[in-house]
């Protein structure tokens, strides 16, 4: 005799993924980024011109993002629903609400890749200020407890990679400068290392103060 | 300025690397408590630590999923492949069991042969071996093995001298 197996609903797949999301179960870990990816690469089409490699860097920014707003609780799941914005349910499937973040990581690709962007992208300004408008959704630091750690959160993502590479080094695997001038041999002294790693947390910082001082003047 | 601020970021990495004594970490704690830049310098680097230690992890664990799906990805391949490998073999242990099978319909078959074969010689052999008995007491075998006998047929008259010996003899 059949069995007849039910299948399980967008939303409570939705809810059981989030929530696995957020206590750190690898299943639901696996099982998102691969929801996520498949719709991502099937729908960038006609939404994100921009080179293969990029489009791969757009998807993991994006995703990075999506899985730090579920860490932070800007999305969680009460009762088989997913909440978002103001303790509201989320409007449409999770996948739309990636996709606004995926908008506005390559909103920051192509203001960073301008010059390089315009030998692939004939786009034009409407469709630009569209996903600014859509983007602006997916990154409301407001929903955050720590506002300066969003910002941060962000621009680490797009800062140059030798600053990247130095900083995480020395934060991320305690390295200290010595060890790090020995795995970086094109840095001169460890002077030059030094003065080089303020540099980067300098710009860092006063980048991230004027991007909260213009959240500041938006809200 | 910049230098102070420079030497004040080495002290933030001491204190937050634990790498300062007792009295060290005291007197910091009190100089970012009178101070608000600086307080907020000591905030800003947990926050940068804390951003990039998140990314990094979430890096590795994105790369290991990504490893996961090309495993997937080839099991499922395998799983849809035509029968090649995996079926091939299946296919070779079934023709192996069908011969296997085979042979044992055909030894109890033979086998029934060679014993009906075996009863229905069984009375000829007898046949032969009276006939046998026969011949040898007739004294016939005797004739046609007699190396007495001449052989007309096979011989030339310049083949052997014995020969021609007896066919003079007879001539007498």
């Amino acid at each position: 005799m059949a069995r007849i197996i039910p299948l399980e609903s967008r939303q409570k797949k939705e809810a059981r993924l989030i929530a696995g999301m957020h206590n750190g179960d690898q299943h639901a870990q696996y099982e998102l980024h691969k929801y996520c990816s498949d719709y991502y690469y099937s729908n960038h089409k006609g939404v994100f011109y921009a080179p293969e490699e990029a489009l791969d860097e757009i998807f993991q920014n994006a995703f990075i993002k999506f899985w730090e707003n579920i860490e932070l609780g800007k999305i969680y799941v009460n009762g088989n629903i997913v909440m978002g914005k103001d303790n509201k349910p989320l409007n449409g499937s999770i996948r739309t609400y990636f996709m606004g973040i995926a908008k506005f990581k390559y909103l920051e690709w192509y203001r960073e890749n301008s010059q390089y962007a315009s030998e692939y992208i004939t786009i034009d300004t409407k469709l630009i200020s569209r996903i600014e408008q859509q983007a602006s959704s997916g990154t409301n630091y407001g929903d955050s407890d720590n506002i300066q750690l969003d910002i941060i959160s962000d621009l680490i993502s797009n800062m140059p990679t030798r600053c990247y590479e130095i900083l995480s080094k020395f934060y991320h695997e305690g390295k200290d400068l010595d060890k790090i001038l020995e795995e970086i041999p094109s840095i001169d002294s460890k002077n030059a290392l030094k003065t080089k790693k303020h540099k980067c947390m300098t710009t860092l910082r006063d980048v991230a103060n004027e991007t909260y001082r213009q959240y500041l003047a938006q809200n | 300025m910049k230098q102070e601020i420079d030497n004040f970021q080495d002290k933030i990495d001491d204190y937050i690397f634990d790498r300062m004594s007792n009295e060290e970490k005291c007197s910091f704690e009190a100089e970012i408590t009178t101070d608000a830049a600086k307080k907020e310098q000591l905030e800003f680097t947990q926050n940068v630590k804390r951003a990039i230690s998140s990314r990094q992890e979430k890096l590795q664990k994105i790369k290991m999923m990504q490893e996961a799906y090309m495993r997937d990805e080839c099991d499922n391949s395998v799983a849809s492949m035509p029968p090649i490998a995996g079926d091939f073999i299946e296919q070779e242990k079934t023709h192996t069991l069908q011969r296997t099978h085979h042979r044992w319909l055909w030894a109890p078959g033979v086998a029934a042969i060679l014993i009906v074969g075996m009863i229905a010689i069984k009375p000829i052999r007898k046949d032969l071996n009276s006939q046998r008995n026969e011949i040898i007491r007739g004294g016939e075998e005797e004739q046609v093995f007699d190396p007495a006998t001449p052989i007309i047929a096979d011989s030339i008259p310049s083949d052997s001298t014995s020969t021609n010996k007896k066919l003079e003899i007879k001539d007498e």
